[in-house]
């Protein structure tokens, strides 16, 4: 009789599962209920935020551009991209239920928690991929190849460090999207403003790391401003404008990493919470009552 | 491991939080129908979650074919669970979901679909494969919970009130798949707090109250064990004082009640006292409308159990 429960492959079910939770994200509706305010915000501030008139600092486009990815992609954009495609991939299930089918299945807890991950990253990728995109052309800068290039990077970063995040939180408490939602706007603002070590905190400090490893050499060639504003050493009181604050802001930040160490912090900052959320789920109790 | 499909509790004991699901449960359960009678609250699906792997036993041990079940996939690929509660995609057709489900067994995808199609045809939705779940009736949904259960072919069911919502026709035919399962050598166990739904399907009961065993059996012997309770009995009449007087030397009668809705009496001999009502009717001019006895309720099997 043994042959009737051999031991399970490593994953097994993982296809199953991945397949059926991208259905379940990739929905026409779902997909343009997210992706079309974003595409459309993105447009409106690719053309009118960049080459626009800042009272603050010079105008520049390229830096425009530069700030408009570092503050608002990053930011918020594809971080709420993120918590809106991934958050709830398997939160849903359990809610609804349906994840009563799923235990009496041949199939690990651990396997079904990263699937369904899985299930949702892809098209957070690619969602904050097109909406990037839309904001380098609505940008009408001539970009090189190098940039295009780096942004699924950057999405595909984004998606699976701080999805990670708040996959774990939302999947594992209740009020796990206020968490992210709070964690969003007010920690990561928080980490970002705060002087000193404490910014490493961050997890977008990490995904910013890989995005300006990639792509600040570009900025730099073509701008100036983003020089000074990437220069610590920089004498801000021997530049003629009447408010730099801007430049403060971003020289009081702490040099990123490398792009290969910003981007294995940041996979190991996945791994670490996807492990973390496995182990809670294989060992919980499912109820599941009405 | 076993060979035979079986389930077995050892000892088990679940609490939530202060409040005990289940109390030191020992049962088991092996090839054939068994019932799992029991009010809402006696810890017939805490039992049924513990068999499945949901819930980790605070106290002993459950084995399902000589495996525990939490946390251990593999026992699953013996175990069809159908489910209680209604849960469903609104979107996906009956069809796809339980393609999508048998998949996870490790079949090809055509083969799950070939599967999920006999099973949706067994359980009688041969006819809206393709429609959505969201849109079926109440009877329909237990059907489809049926079919997912059944199309990776298990040997173990667990069917948690699989009958509610079922109209006659449905509850024959669902019947007749539990039949078939039990003569194919299936474990099957079915939770319902309706006594005949379970006395029709199972030749082995076992009640449940407040997370004890109270009673296990067939459906007779539990009844054999009942025979010695008194039994209330409703006669309405028009004239229940008159009719109370007549009843009060009836062997085993031991309280006679006048109450709105007729005379209600209690006693330990209902065959003695249905021939003297049967007689009084026949030789005096005293009316009876009705003889309700009111204790057939499982209510009352509880209170009689827990006495």
């Amino acid at each position: 009789m043994s042959e009737r429960m051999p031991p399970l492959r490593p994953l097994a079910g993982f296809g199953t599962l991945f397949r059926w939770g991208l259905r379940l994200t990739c929905r026409w509706p779902r997909l343009l209920a997210i992706g079309l305010p974003a595409i459309i915000l993105c447009a409106l501030l690719g053309e009118g935020y960049v080459g626009g008139k800042h009272w603050d600092r010079p105008n520049d486009e390229w830096l425009d551009l530069w700030i408009l990815f570092d503050e608002g992609m990053l930011g918020y954009i594809l971080p709420l991209i993120a918590l809106l495609t991934i958050a709830s991939g398997l939160r849903v299930e359990i809610g609804r239920k349906t994840f009563v089918y799923h235990l009496v299945r041949p199939v690990s807890r651990t396997t079904m928690f990263l699937a369904r991950f899985a299930s949702g990253v892809l098209p957070a990728t690619v969602l904050s991929t097109v909406v990037l995109g839309v904001t380098c052309i609505a940008s009408g800068l001539d970009l090189p190849a190098s940039v295009w290039l780096s942004l699924p990077v950057t999405s595909f970063v984004t998606a699976v460090a701080v999805g990670a995040f708040y996959y774990v939180v939302t999947t594992l408490f209740r009020g796990g999207m206020i968490i992210a939602l709070v964690y969003t706007f007010v920690f990561e603002s928080l980490f970002a403003g705060t002087r000193g070590a404490m910014q490493k905190l961050s997890i977008m400090f990490h995904v910013r790391g890989v995005h300006h490893g990639l792509t600040d050499e570009v900025f730099k060639e073509n701008s100036d401003n983003v020089v000074r504003a990437l220069d610590p050493e920089i004498d801000l009181g021997s530049i003629d404008w009447t408010n730099v604050s801007a430049f403060q802001k971003l020289q009081e930040r702490v040099a990123y990493d490398d792009p290969m160490s910003a981007f294995l912090i940041c996979v190991c900052i996945a791994a670490g919470l996807l492990v973390y959320g496995a182990w809670r789920i294989s060992q919980r109790d499912f109820p599941l009552k009405d | 491991m076993s060979d035979v499909p079986s389930i077995e509790l050892q000892a088990v004991s679940r609490w939530y939080g202060e409040v005990l699901g289940l109390n030191e449960v020992s049962v088991q359960f092996g090839p054939g129908v068994t019932g799992l009678l029991g009010p809402n609250g006696a810890g017939k699906s805490t039992m049924l979650k513990i068999i499945c792997g949901m819930l980790k036993p605070d106290l002993g041990t459950a084995l399902v074919c000589g495996r525990k079940p939490f946390n251990r996939p593999r026992v699953m690929r013996r175990v069809g669970l159908c489910p209680e509660q209604d849960a469903f995609y609104p979107k996906a057709s009956a069809w796809r979901v339980v393609a999508y489900l048998t998949q996870l067994h490790g079949f090809t995808k055509a083969e799950a679909r070939t599967r999920a199609r006999q099973a949706l045809e067994r359980a009688g939705l041969g006819e809206v494969l393709d429609r959505s779940v969201a849109g079926f009736s109440k009877g329909m949904r237990q059907r489809f919970k049926l079919a997912q259960a059944l199309a990776h072919d298990p040997d173990v069911y667990v069917l948690d009130e699989p009958l509610n919502g079922l109209d006659p026709s449905g509850r024959a035919q669902y019947g007749a798949v539990i039949e078939e399962l039990a003569d194919e050598g299936c474990c099957v166990l079915v939770s319902s707090h309706i006594l005949h739904e379970v006395d029709a399907l199972a030749r082995r009961i076992v009640v449940l109250h407040a997370g004890r065993v109270l009673a296990e059996g067939s459906a007779r012997e539990i009844r054999e064990d009942l025979a010695h309770f008194p039994l209330q009995v409703r006669v309405t009449t028009p004239e229940p004082a008159r009719l109370a007087s007549a009843l009060a030397d009836v062997d085993g009668v031991t309280q006679l009640d006048l109450t709105p809705s007729g005379l209600v009496v209690l006693t330990s001999e209902a065959a003695l006292l249905l021939d003297r009502v049967a007689a009084l009717t026949a030789e005096t001019d005293i009316a009876v409308d009705a003889v309700v006895p009111l204790d057939e309720d499982l209510e009352s099997v509880f209170r009689y159990l827990t006495q």
